[in-house]
């Protein structure tokens, strides 16, 4: 599904076995925001993920940005 | 042998503004009169556990109808409607004290109905309590389940749905309050639910504070490391022993 929206929470979760939880409803509000894929998270498990994905993004940007400077950059002739 | 049985179903109830939703019904079956009892659910929605409420009172002599709140929103699962109405920042207290009272009036037109009505409320429903039995004509008993934001400290939480701190309407309260609360809990926290109490005592309204310790937030549901059990089953042996004592007809006799 399409998705241009991410609500996001800390509250009583309805499926997690715990009292309080970090959700992540991902909708199409384009869609009328009727469908949702969503994820309940301790708040451990919340704080482990925005590490993830901040190292992610990261090492990402160094890694294809290093890939599109060699690609850039001509083959020297033998 | 002694006999026992319940009915417990989806039904359909008119609400504020004269809308038409569906609402969980459990009543015993045979005998009564009974008294009724309108549920109102917690904010996660009207949920599994809600449903079990709701049948765990109906086995305690009480028809008890629990409105889905957020049946607005539409046909889908709970949790889909939890999460659309949450993103909305809510259902507005107008719109709850509607059901509420559709509710009641759902009870007060059965043919087994005794005409006594309680309202019970938990987290978010407690609150919802508190207000409707400040609001509301016709409520004989209230019990808030560690309804949190009674008291506001911080006015920029008021909205427009929920525009007014429901401790500002205690003077108004008109029938008994028991509340139920967890000490460890954080909102309400201890701190609150006192000065609470201290406005029911400068008041003079009628009410039951109880307060547990080793307990948060939500420790009637099994389905939660909240849950406690000792204290849950305290805690419902008060609920019924309060309704008993205010929704019986011998009560309507007395408050005549």
């Amino acid at each position: 599904m399409r998705i241009d929206t991410a609500n996001v929470y800390y509250d009583h979760p309805f499926h997690a076995p715990l009292d309080h939880a970090l959700g992540i409803d991902f909708i199409s509000e384009a869609d009328g925001g009727r469908e949702r894929v969503a994820v309940e998270l301790s708040g451990a498990s919340a704080r482990a993920l925005v590490a993830k994905i901040l190292a992610a993004l990261a090492s990402g940007e160094v890694e294809h940005g290093k890939a599109a400077h060699h690609a850039a950059a001509p083959v020297a002739a033998e | 042998m002694t006999y026992e049985s319940m009915l417990a179903e989806t039904v359909a109830f008119r609400g504020h503004n004269g809308d038409v939703g569906e609402a969980y019904y459990a009543r015993p079956l045979g005998g009564g009169p009974w008294p009724g009892v309108v549920l109102i659910h917690h904010m996660p929605g009207w949920d599994e556990w809600i449903k079990e409420a709701t049948r765990k009172l109906a086995h305690h002599g009480l028809a008890t109808i629990a409105p889905h709140l957020y049946f607005r929103e539409g046909p889908g699962s709970p949790d889909d409607v939890g999460a659309r109405v949450r993103a909305a920042g809510g259902v507005a207290d107008e719109q709850v004290l509607g059901d509420v009272a559709g509710s009641m009036e759902f009870l007060r037109a059965q043919p087994y109905a005794n005409g006594r009505v309680g309202v019970i409320g938990f987290c978010s429903g407690g609150r919802h309590t508190y207000l409707a039995a400040c609001s509301l004509d016709g409520i004989d008993a209230a019990v808030d389940c560690w309804g949190g934001n009674v008291i506001v400290d911080d006015p920029k939480q008021l909205n427009a749905k929920r525009p007014v701190a429901p401790i500002d309407l205690t003077a108004k309260l008109r029938c008994p309050l028991l509340g139920l609360f967890g000490n460890d809990d954080e909102n309400p926290n201890r701190d609150q639910v006192n000065r609470t109490e201290a406005v029911l005592k400068k008041l003079g309204k009628t009410y039951e504070f109880h307060r547990y310790d080793g307990a948060g937030h939500a420790f009637f549901n099994a389905a939660r490391p909240a849950y406690r059990p000792e204290q849950a089953l305290d805690g419902w042996n008060k609920v019924f022993a309060f309704f008993r004592k205010h929704l019986a007809a011998a009560a309507a006799a007395r408050a005549a």
